[in-house]
């Protein structure tokens, strides 16, 4: 079984508001699969359908081949689940609250193996409370293995989180998925999506507007061809006219450092660099600028 | 299931205002009550102005003073009690015997107008008194006989109802305020999330609060019988019978609340709007047919009334279930229509 999660015109009604829009997409078994999209582009009600929170109105949803509507309660016991912001049992340690997690599903790893798995094992007795946000983030990722899921949901895991302790959870993601577990992410941060997912669905205003992998989403950016010298010495009046039968609207960072557009499909990379050099541009150093993530997200959601 | 519910009560137990409202504070107010003499302080206050001086005048004092429900505070004489006013003695009444007793009548009775639902009473006692030392050879008009039924007083009557208060508090606020936040924390969603019924969520709540009830019931048991002296001799499994079934009407009516409450001070406002009002309606400090106006009948339509009265009847009166089976039904009747409201307004999200 490839498709280990199958999405087919799915819509979300409240009241008037229609919070996803006849969406269709699947997930491999295996991938890290992210979704991505502004505030309010439908990305949590789509990822709270899929675990069987939010009752769906229209559509179809498979996962691991059974029917959500009819076997909602079978596929919860293989889904791993971590709510955008869920808090947990306060008067609970973190060893009681994953054994009584684990006590609702069929089968359970141990909470000793979970705290161990997320390196939280001397902080078993400790209350959530009492964690620093990184290590709250990693718990509520050990919550969501207590079942050994097949298919982890993650809905935006290192929001708020300091650059150290993100790359712990990323590190972690990565391991959970090389050890099979197929992983549906939603996030906000490009380089979050970059790094970790496999394919990205961007979303916008409860539609998906493409589907495909980090790289075909920012080659499919063709226009974006640009390229940034450093020169020896700032640029003369000439040199800079030379400049501008390139790119008219070329960037000035600096006096010596400028960003140049391609924009006519006529204008080689080798033709550009020829007229630079000969208006005598000294060039000490040159980069080309491929469109990043960011690019990607901003150019399908500006509308 | 059974790990869910242990989970409960190690949270309960670890809970400090859990421990608070559950046990610290319908224990103070046992102690209070207890410690506090409420038959004393509803005794008659009497004073007497003898103004006769003779034997029979003092033969009757003495008489009055044998009176268990009356205090006497003070005997004036004819020196004196012109002198002083009610509301400077501070008595219910004043007993003068004239000048002449033993050849004139009547002893004159005075009373103020806040005991003037008891004046019959004492009247009628002092014309016995003064009847029996002049005609002391003529039968008894009257015969007594103890039939065994013992004395209940304030004290007796009120432990129950901190009983009731007790379950009410705990029932209805810790569980609104408790829902409320688990729904805040998203801990009712992530739930959700698992393949736990939603049947199974509630049987383990009720149950983790009716074990706590009935260790709270039976603290404030013991120390009221045991410390306080409280007559509290009726059949102990009836009367945990009737706490559990009020038990879970209200926390039926903590899970209403909780739908309404968007957040753990909200959950605690809403739980002390209703069951405060209920508390003092229903008569949990006092009886609840000496509410004005239409106010018995607003207290019959609670279901805190119909538990205290079958537990007094139950505890104090050596009720049996069949005896009380009117306010049972309408405790199951709570139950039922409270149940099916909770579970069409319950929210986990």
């Amino acid at each position: 079984m490839n498709d280990v999660v199958q999405v087919t015109n799915l819509s979300k009604t409240y009241g008037k508001f229609l919070a996803v829009k006849d969406i269709s997409f699947n997930v491999n078994n295996g991938e890290i699969f992210g979704i991505l999209g502004p505030n309010g582009a439908g990305k949590t009600t789509t990822l709270e359908i899929l675990e069987g929170i939010v009752p769906y109105s229209i559509g179809e949803v498979e996962i691991l081949g059974l029917n959500l509507k009819t076997n909602s309660k079978k596929i919860k016991t293989k889904l791993g689940i971590q709510l955008q912001s869920s808090a947990y049992f306060d008067y609970l340690t973190l060893s009681e609250i994953l054994s009584l997690l684990g006590s609702i599903y069929p089968s359970s790893k141990s909470s000793t193996e979970l705290l161990k798995d997320v390196n939280l094992t001397n902080k078993s007795n400790s209350r959530v409370k009492k964690l620093s946000g990184g290590e709250k983030h990693r718990f509520t990722l050990a919550a969501a293995l207590v079942n050994d899921p097949k298919i982890l949901i993650l809905d935006e895991p290192t929001t708020a989180l300091d650059p150290n302790s993100r790359n712990e959870v990323w590190d972690l993601i990565k391991r959970i998925n090389d050890n099979g577990t197929t992983v549906i992410i939603t996030t906000h941060y490009m380089e979050e999506a970059n790094f970790l997912c496999d394919r990205i669905a961007i979303m916008n205003h409860g539609e998906i507007i493409t589907v495909d992998t980090p790289d075909k989403l920012k080659q499919s950016l063709e226009s974006k061809n640009s390229f940034t010298i450093t020169t020896l010495n700032p640029l003369s009046q000439l040199q800079k006219q030379a400049m501008e039968t390139i790119d008219p609207n070329y960037h000035k960072y600096f006096d010596n450092c400028y960003e140049i557009f391609i924009g006519d499909p006529s204008v080689t990379f080798n033709s550009a660099m020829q007229s630079l050099l000969s208006a005598n541009i000294e060039i000490t150093k040159i980069e080309t600028n491929e469109p990043s993530l960011e690019d990607v997200f901003i150019n399908f959601t500006k509308s | 299931m059974i790990y869910l519910l242990i989970a409960n009560l190690k949270m309960m137990y670890r809970n400090k205002q859990t421990a608070f409202w559950a046990l610290f504070f319908p224990l103070l107010l046992v102690s209070v009550f207890g410690l506090f003499n409420m038959d004393e302080y509803s005794k008659s206050k009497i004073v007497i102005t003898d103004l006769s001086q003779t034997n029979d005048s003092r033969q009757l004092i003495s008489s009055i003073r044998e009176v268990k429900s009356w205090t006497v505070l003070q005997i004036l004489d004819s020196s004196t009690n012109s002198l002083l006013t009610f509301e400077e003695i501070n008595a219910d009444y004043i007993i003068t015997i004239p000048i002449g007793f033993s050849e004139t009548f009547p002893t004159l009775l005075e009373y103020t107008a806040s005991s003037n639902s008891d004046h019959e009473l004492v009247a009628a006692t002092v014309r016995d008194l003064a009847h029996n030392i002049f005609y002391p050879n003529l039968p008894s008009l009257t015969t007594e006989s103890n039939i065994g039924t013992k004395a209940i007083d304030y004290f007796d009557t009120v432990l129950l109802g901190l009983i009731g208060l007790a379950i009410t508090t705990n029932s209805v606020i810790s569980v609104t305020i408790q829902i409320s936040t688990y729904r805040n924390q998203q801990i009712l969603k992530r739930l959700l999330a698992t393949p736990l019924p939603i049947w199974k969520f509630f049987v383990t709540q009720i149950t983790s609060h009716l074990i706590l009830v009935m260790i709270q019931t039976s603290i404030i048991l013991a120390v009221g019988i045991f410390i306080f002296g409280a007559n509290v001799t009726g059949n102990i499994l009836y009367m945990y019978l009737i706490i559990g079934l009020s038990t879970i009407i209200f926390l039926n009516i903590g899970f209403i609340l909780s739908a309404y409450a968007n957040s753990p001070a909200a959950g605690s406002g809403l739980g002390n709007a209703v069951i405060f009002p209920m508390i003092f309606l229903s008569g949990t400090f006092f009886p609840a047919e000496y509410l004005p106006g239409f106010l018995p009948y607003v207290s019959k339509l609670m279901p805190l009334r119909p538990m205290l009265d079958s537990l007094r009847d139950i505890g104090l009166y050596n009720m049996s279930l069949t005896d009380v089976w009117v306010p049972i039904v309408y405790l199951l009747c709570w139950i039922l229509v409270s149940g099916v409201i909770a579970n069409r307004v319950f929210k986990f999200n």
